[in-house]
């Protein structure tokens, strides 16, 4: 028979809702006025449904005219969100899955909405990496692994690692699969959890069209605490005094007891207004004679390089859907300046997404696609060490920016460190570009076989191309300078391809006994390359002939091409869901996956899950429990994979390239010949790394949708564990192959609480809290005392992964405090002759007397005991207010700054500390067997200018990474629906914002929240909370406006 | 279907079979000479450089230079805190070792080649590979009392765990083998100039048995300088090698591969590529344009003071007793004006001093004057004519003479005094002495010129007041020849490389070293205090992380060096 109606909700008809007949896959949408007409059987049972409302379920009972008013859902909880292959109710979810607000998700303006997720999902924890169109880190409960951690993302059907540009206008809903029996679905690339977006489609109803804008200005508002140039003058007369030398500098004058004369030009060092050696007709700048003249300055580089940078972006969307026929469209422009100068990135992002029915709407054809042009200019290497970040606390203060000229001023002075100028480096490089091009989407079509099945083929497409542009200017004033100026063009291209075909099944036996079953397989293929070119001496240095190659001189030509990637995966995968009555729920998955980074004896591998829930609130004995609207039990089991192991790891190789290679054998001066190097050893033996994963979880919703309350409590068992082998040094050198070694495991627990609720008839408001811990430890490695440490720069490592331990646990000495006096030195074990009044006290952690390699030992973690998001929303009549807040608790941070702003460390600047927390003695012209302390509270050592030890890896240089930042304020107005009306506009509102309002923190460098360093380095997980001087975050104070047009 | 989709073949990459052929052979090879430069280890460039500047710090010729802050794990080396994770000693061991990897796979993967090479060049390739695989563990019995040997037997690209060869044996016997292996099989000549002829094999087949030459406690062990002795003269003798005659010519690009080279080190560098040049030692140039960088490998008081003759000779007790000043004048020139060895201003860069051509010295060349003081290293520097070529300024083809005639006499000398022939000992001395007071070869006068970088070079007029003679007495007191055989040894081969290994292998680092302390602290108060231990300090320790990676079977198959 032929059911017709109308949906509505409080305010009038609605159209778009969805009207299904239940436990089969035929259905219909209302059209523009909220009608529907339906054909089914006498005795079924429709079910009326729509995003953001309660669900409906009315038997039909022979009635020809079902009309049916929809209640808005607090919970959500009939949401369907998409968890794989196929998607579910959020009520029915059984595995750990996080289901993001998209609207909160939103509501903080960034580059990327790993970005925005940051705090917003229990279990998902996010170093944002603050400079501008800069990436963020994502790990799904935590590291899991030595080898690879990233989570995979599947973008409208289509998996990929990196999710970057996507814009973030364009998401509908974004689900996180956080255990093994949710992410299993994707098998072998699941091991790290899985991110699914789907992007916004056109809803039924009159088509729409809408702007988002906002505009806002970023400033800094930290520096760092660095001396001026007087006190690095008195920093420096006590560091020679106490080290027993004579003081003496090449710029600064000493008087007898420290009096510092700082001079008028620091080239020539240490000249004063008059000195015939500063006559400008001397100044030169040329090769062969390079005579700077330059004045001496007090210079706060931080200053010099920050500013107050503007952050906007415009995105006009236009949507609509008929009963055949869906499209969204969208065109995004975001672009940020950063606040340190000349650097800033901007991303124009274009949309398509439609979606057409036929054959009495049984055929689906479809398609979703983004094109982004990402453009970044600029230094990218604002956290390291000769960056400009870091030069802000390490270039000298007496240095200007300018000499007498307006030339850029350079450290050819004596004594005043190696140091770019970092204002130059940063102005050298304003034309420096990294364009990123990219297609990624898929089309799709469905086929409605029977009333039960559907057929399914979508083919997905992930096309980049990357173009870098590298200018190098000369230099000729820094100290390490030249005349020689260049040009480096890099390009690549990826492509991939997914083509997935699936058939779904489901159907309900007796009422109660609902199955729903999927068989798919799926193939995937990526491939990418890179070449690079540079020349050098090109005869100007304007940007419009820099920037091509071909006017450079050929023969400093250099290039160089390779391979970036190249894999398939062949994949077969299954899933049952079956449920009786919505009370009793379980899903089973099982996939197979072969990848060609494998050898044919280990290229196939079974993935299996499943998970169970139990809905206690539907059973008869909750029947009186009123307040409990909603109470589900799950587990969950399963196991997942990891393939990151490069493209051949089975193979070895050798390379031919002039560093490993080439020898001059005939005795050329000029031009080697070349020849081979291994370059890769081989690994056929190597196999799938699994994870295996158990989730208990509570899922509560209270008080008639006021209150609700989700619990995961899980563990995650890692074993096989790919990492790249430590061959022993006499076996040569070559890229390891990962073999599979030890585990590792991690536990933990994810939290989510949210309460609103209303007061009186104008005020709304909710509570959304979250907070998750883990802890990991790593099992084995391939021998119970194999060590492997982190990255070394200018110190050893200062990061270890050993049995025992978290990865990239912190290693060094353990400073105890500083010796007092010449008896405690004497006391305390020896350490070589280190030992002095103002020194370290170094643990004998080995109890053997002495002071030795031996007694490094493990001096902190990076890993949080927890981090926590915090969001409030408060409405009243037509203004809202949000406030957002996360923070991380008890993460240690490797300040690698302080290695060179505390020490001795080149002749540069320090910071406050090096000199006003300094331990000094309170006589200090007598021999220094007798000094007494001044400051015994001093929590740095003596300065001491011939001290290289105290500055070795130590605890000294480990600090508290803890922090609470309030990310977001937001009040914003909605316009009136009936003001609006009379011009056509669906609704509008509009906000003012601040982003990082405060942060609460006692590490003392420029932000504690330190991104993983390096990204495309296999062992990048292995150094941890490494701080080489980040980017400080900005204050952001923002206005925006939304509006919808109808 | 699915097997061919799911099998992907390395793409741009050599794979093994690739490289087993006639072509392949050679350019494994040619990568084991590239492991001469020590540069291709990946991840740095300097720390396994052959000319070995970082580990002669601890010895009384060199200072780490530039500033108390830079690399102070060079710091640690030079003031004899060895630890045993310091980064320089493990890619010490991580450099030479993979040098010895590489022509084990050579001698290997021409196992399998079986066309396209003819005997005779399979002969040679298997001669060239094995004085390699010789010369990277001399190179690594120096550094250490006890490192590992690993042949071809040992080892196997295809498995890693190969080479995990306990270091239980004196490698000194497995050296010699190789020398005299490829000695009997290379020719008197190569048409290529960078390969070893039999006379390099022979010469460093006496290069370590000189090594062997003498006890821990000094004393000579004579059977071994017996045998060192005819192969010595051989060269000598039948070598057709002749000293150069200007003593610099050993130390410029322009007279590379000379008539006294028997195996040089060679670079090459073009406008496009320097990573072949001599960039392991490019920090270790002036603090001043041209070079900027970076300072490092500055040079002692002492050893300038040994430098000081009187009657042309060196003072061989009382050298040090007064300092060669470093001050100049108003005009920029040096104050000092006692008699020199000529040698020095080849050697040292010293304020007033014209520096290989490019502008006369002065304080301004040292990074910071109060820490390391104002003398700097300029052997391994370019002259001003092959400056410059590729992006750093500091890369240059000078070629590093590993072995050269001057070496042969003078060990031939260390040889006949303790053989007892002491007036043969004098006459070889004496041949290194006439070389170097060829007036020709002298630093000329130069007078600094208005701008920093001018000069003008005052013709035939020498930069110091040279004085250097022969000694023309007979020697007849043994220990006075030894002193002056090895006194003649640091003056001509200072900031070479190798004067910590000669005071380790004579056995008198300790007496030598603490001594030298004791004075040289005198102007770098950073040294005060600091000790050459005896019986620890004549050898690095094998570095933790070797010893973490060489586990077989759950036991390391490498022991540290008791002495750590």
């Amino acid at each position: 028979q032929t059911i017709t109606g109308t949906v509505s909700d409080a305010t009038g008809p609605l159209p778009g809702a969805n009207v299904l007949v239940k436990n089969t896959t035929n259905g219909t949408q209302t059209d523009f006025d909220g009608n529907y007409t339906i054909s089914a059987d006498s005795d079924a049972t429709l079910v009326f449904s729509y995003i953001g409302y309660k669900s409906v379920t009315i038997p039909i009972n022979g009635q020809t005219t079902i009309d049916v008013t929809l209640e808005e859902d607090a919970s959500k909880l009939d949401e369907v969100v998409v968890t794989g292959y196929g998607s579910q109710a959020k009520k029915d979810l059984t595995g750990a899955v996080a289901v993001v607000d998209t609207d909160e998700l939103l509501s903080v303006p960034a580059t990327t909405f790993a970005q925005q997720l940051q705090g917003r999902a229990a279990g998902v924890n996010i170093v944002n990496d603050s400079r501008a169109g800069g990436a963020a880190t994502v790990r799904i409960r935590g590291f899991g692994s030595v080898g690879n951690n990233d989570p995979l993302y599947i973008i409208d059907g289509v998996p990929t690692t990196e999710p970057g540009n996507i814009n973030p206008n364009d998401i509908e809903s974004l689900q996180v699969l956080k255990d093994a029996s949710a992410a299993s679905i994707y098998g072998s690339r699941a091991a790290n959890g899985v991110i699914i977006l789907t992007t916004k489609q056109g809803k039924m109803g009159k088509p729409s069209i809408s702007y988002n804008t906002f505009y806002g200005l970023q400033t800094s508002t930290t520096s760092p605490d660095v001396l001026n140039a007087e006190d690095l003058g008195t920093y420096l007369f006590l560091a020679d005094r106490y080290a027993g030398r004579t003081p003496t500098h090449g710029q600064y004058g000493y008087g007898p007891n420290g009096e510092i004369t700082i001079p008028d030009f620091v080239f020539p060092s240490g000249a004063f207004e008059g000195d015939p050696a500063t006559n400008p007709d001397l100044y030169a700048l040329e090769p062969g004679n390079i005579y700077a003249i330059t004045r001496a300055a007090d210079t706060d580089w931080y200053d010099e390089i920050t500013r107050t940078a503007p952050i906007q972006q415009h995105n006009i969307s236009a949507s609509g859907a008929t009963e055949s026929a869906r499209y969204a469209f969208s065109l995004g422009y975001f672009e940020q300046e950063d606040i340190v100068k000349f650097v800033e990135y901007n991303r124009v992002s274009l949309r398509a997404n439609t979606e057409f029915k036929a054959i009495n709407n049984k055929l689906t054809i479809g398609e979703n696609f983004t094109v982004s042009l990402e453009n970044r200019k600029g230094v990218n290497n604002l956290d390291e060490e000769q960056g400009p970040i870091a030069g802000s606390y390490k270039h000298h203060p007496l240095l200007p920016v300018r000499d007498i000229t307006g030339f850029f001023a350079g450290s050819r002075g004596a004594n005043l460190g190696n140091n770019f100028n970092p204002f130059a480096a940063l102005s050298r490089n304003q034309d420096d570009r990294q364009y990123d091009l990219r297609l990624l989407g898929n089309v799709y079509a469905a086929y409605q076989l029977a009333e039960n099945l559907e057929i399914r083929t979508s083919f997905g497409v992930d096309a980049t191309t990357q173009r870098v542009r590298n200018i190098g200017r000369p230099q000729p004033e820094y100290v390490e300078g030249n005349f020689i100026n260049s040009s480096e063009a890099r390009s690549n291209y990826a492509y991939a391809w997914t083509w997935t075909n699936g058939l779904s099944w489901n159907k309900t036996f007796n009422d109660v006994h609902n199955v729903k079953a999927y068989v798919g397989v799926e193939s995937i293929q990526r491939y990418a390359e890179g070449y690079n070119a540079s020349r050098q001496r090109f005869a100007f240095d304007t940007s419009n002939i820099i920037s091509y190659l071909n006017l450079g001189d050929a023969t400093t030509a250099q290039n160089s091409g390779f391979i970036l990637d190249d894999f398939t995966l062949w994949s077969q995968f299954t899933q049952l869901n079956y449920d009786y009555d919505g009370k009793y729920l379980a899903q089973f998955t099982l996939r197979n996956d072969s990848s060609s980074r494998f050898r044919e004896a280990s290229r196939s591998a079974i993935f299996p899950a499943f998970s169970l829930g139990w809905r206690v609130s539907d059973e008869n004995f909750m029947d009186n429990v009123d307040w409990l609207d909603n109470l589900m039990v799950r587990y969950g089991w399963g196991q997942t994979g990891n393939q990151d192991i490069g493209n051949y790891n089975a193979f070895t190789t050798y390379r031919s390239d002039i560093v490993t290679g080439g020898y001059p054998i005939d005795g050329s001066t000029s031009s080697p010949q070349i020849g081979f190097q291994p370059g890769q050893f081989g690994n056929p033996n190597a196999k799938w790394e699994t994870t295996t994963s158990n989730n208990i979880g509570i899922d509560a919703v209270m008080l008639n949708n006021k209150f609700t309350f989700g619990l995961d409590i899980w563990d995650r068992k890692v074993t096989d564990m790919l990492l790249p082998a430590q061959p022993t040094f006499t076996a040569g050198q070559a890229s390891p192959p990962s073999v599979n070694v030890g585990g590792n495991t991690s536990r933990g627990f994810d939290i989510a609480l949210g309460y609103n609720s209303k007061i009186g008839e104008d005020f709304t408001f909710s509570i959304n809290g979250n907070l998750s811990a883990y802890r990991t430890e790593v099992d084995a490695l391939s021998t119970p005392d194999e060590r492997i440490f982190g990255r070394t720069e200018r110190i050893p490592a200062i990061t270890i992964t050993q049995a025992g331990d978290p990865i990239s646990s912190y290693f060094g000495y353990e400073v105890l405090g500083i010796f007092q006096s010449q008896a405690e030195a004497d006391a305390a074990p020896q350490f070589g002759d280190y030992n002095a009044p103002g020194k370290f006290r170094f643990a004998d952690t080995n109890g053997d007397g002495v002071i030795t390699a031996d007694d490094r030992t493990i001096i902190g973690s990076p890993h949080p005991d927890f981090t926590y998001g915090l969001n409030l929303d408060f409405n009243y009549k037509n203004l809202s207010l949000n406030i957002f807040g996360n923070g991380s608790q008890g993460n240690d941070v490797f300040n690698y700054v302080r290695f060179f702003a505390d020490f001795n460390t080149f002749q540069g600047n320090r910071s406050s500390r090096a000199l006003n927390d300094a331990w000094q003695p309170a006589n200090p012209t007598a021999p220094v067997a007798e000094w007494t302390a001044a400051n015994p509270n001093a929590t740095s050592p003596i300065m001491d200018a011939d001290d290289a030890t105290s500055s070795q890896p130590s605890s000294y240089l480990i600090e508290d990474g803890s922090f609470f930042r309030i990310r977001n304020v937001q009040l914003t107005y909605n316009f009136p629906t009936d003001i609006l009306e009379q011009v056509s506009i669906a609704n509008a509102q509009v906000y003012i914002q601040a982003q990082n309002v405060a942060t609460f923190t006692k590490y003392s460098g420029l932000n504690p929240e330190i991104s993983l360093r390096r990204t495309g380095d296999s062992n990048r997980n292995l150094t941890l909370g490494y701080d080489g001087g980040f980017n400080p975050v900005p204050f952001t104070l923002s206005l925006g406006l939304n509006i919808t047009l109808q | 279907c699915t097997d061919e989709f799911s099998s992907k073949e390395p793409q741009a990459a050599f794979g093994e079979g690739d490289v087993a052929t006639a072509a392949g052979v050679e350019g494994i090879l040619l990568g084991s000479y590239n492991m001469l430069q020590g540069g291709g280890l990946t991840g740095q460039t300097w720390r396994n450089e052959i000319q070995n500047w970082v580990f002669n710090l601890p010895s009384d010729d060199a200072l780490k230079g530039t500033d108390a802050g830079d690399q102070p794990e060079q710091s640690f080396i030079e003031q004899y805190d060895f630890q045993n994770f310091n980064l320089h000693i493990r890619d010490k061991w991580r450099g030479l070792y993979l040098g010895v990897a590489t022509t084990n796979d050579a001698i290997n993967t021409l196992a399998k080649v079986e066309e396209g090479i003819s005997d005779e060049r399979r002969a040679q390739i298997i001669a060239e590979a094995r004085f390699l695989r010789g010369l990277f563990h001399f190179e690594a019995r120096k550094m250490w009392e006890r490192p590992v040997y690993i042949d071809e037997t040992n080892f196997d690209l295809g498995d890693l765990g190969s080479s995990l060869v306990p270091n239980d044996r004196e490698i000194w016997p497995f050296i010699e083998a190789d020398f005299e292996a490829a000695a009997s099989v290379l020719p008197d000549t190569q048409s290529e100039v960078g390969r070893p002829t039999s006379w390099a094999a022979k010469a460093f087949l006496a290069k370590a048995k000189v090594y062997q030459g003498f006890n821990e406690d000094g004393s000579a062990n004579i059977a071994k300088l017996q045998e060192a002795k005819p192969i010595l003269e051989d060269i000598l003798n039948n070598g057709g090698f002749s000293l150069v005659p200007n003593f610099e010519d050993n130390f410029k690009v322009g007279t590379r591969n000379n008539s006294e080279s028997i195996f040089e080190v060679q670079y090459a560098i073009s406008q496009a590529n320097g990573d072949v040049s001599n960039r392991g030692i490019g920090l270790a140039h002036p603090y001043t344009d041209p070079w900027g960088c970076c300072g490092f490998y500055q040079v002692s008081q002492n050893l300038v003071n040994a430098y000081k003759t009187e009657g042309g000779l060196p003072l061989l007790d009382t050298f040090n007793e007064s300092n060669v000043s470093s001050e100049v004048d108003d005009t920029m020139a040096s104050v000092y004006d006692g008699p020199l060895d000529p040698r020095l201003d080849h050697t040292v860069g010293r304020p007033g001093i014209l520096y290989k051509g490019f502008k006369i010295a002065q304080v301004d060349f040292a990074r910071d004057l109060n820490y390391a003081g104002p003398f700097v290293s300029r052997k391994h520097v370019a002259e001003q004519e092959f400056f410059a070529g590729g992006g750093w300024q500091n890369l240059s083809a000078n070629n590093y003479r590993i072995m050269r005639l001057g070496m042969i006499y003078l060990w031939l000398a260390e040889v006949e005094v303790e053989l007892g022939n002491l007036e043969r000992a004098r006459e070889l001395v004496n041949v290194i002495r006439a070389r170097a007071s060829n007036p020709a070869g002298f630093v000329p006068k130069a007078i600094q010129g208005e701008e920093r970088n001018d000069f003008t070079i005052v013709p035939d007029e020498p930069a110091a007041n040279y004085e250097i003679a022969q000694y023309n007495e007979a020697w007849t007191d043994p220990a006075t020849a030894r002193k002056a055989v090895r006194f003649e040894t640091r003056l001509e081969f200072a900031m070479e490389g190798h004067r910590f290994f000669d005071l380790t292998r004579w056995g008198i680092a300790a007496e030598t070293l603490n001594a030298y302390v004791q004075s040289e602290s005198q102007s770098r108060a950073y040294l005060a205090g600091k000790t050459f231990v005896e019986g620890k300090h004549e050898y690095f320790p094998i570095p933790l992380e070797a010893i973490d990676r060489s586990v077989k079977d759950g036991v390391p198959t490498l022991t540290q060096d008791p002495a750590y």
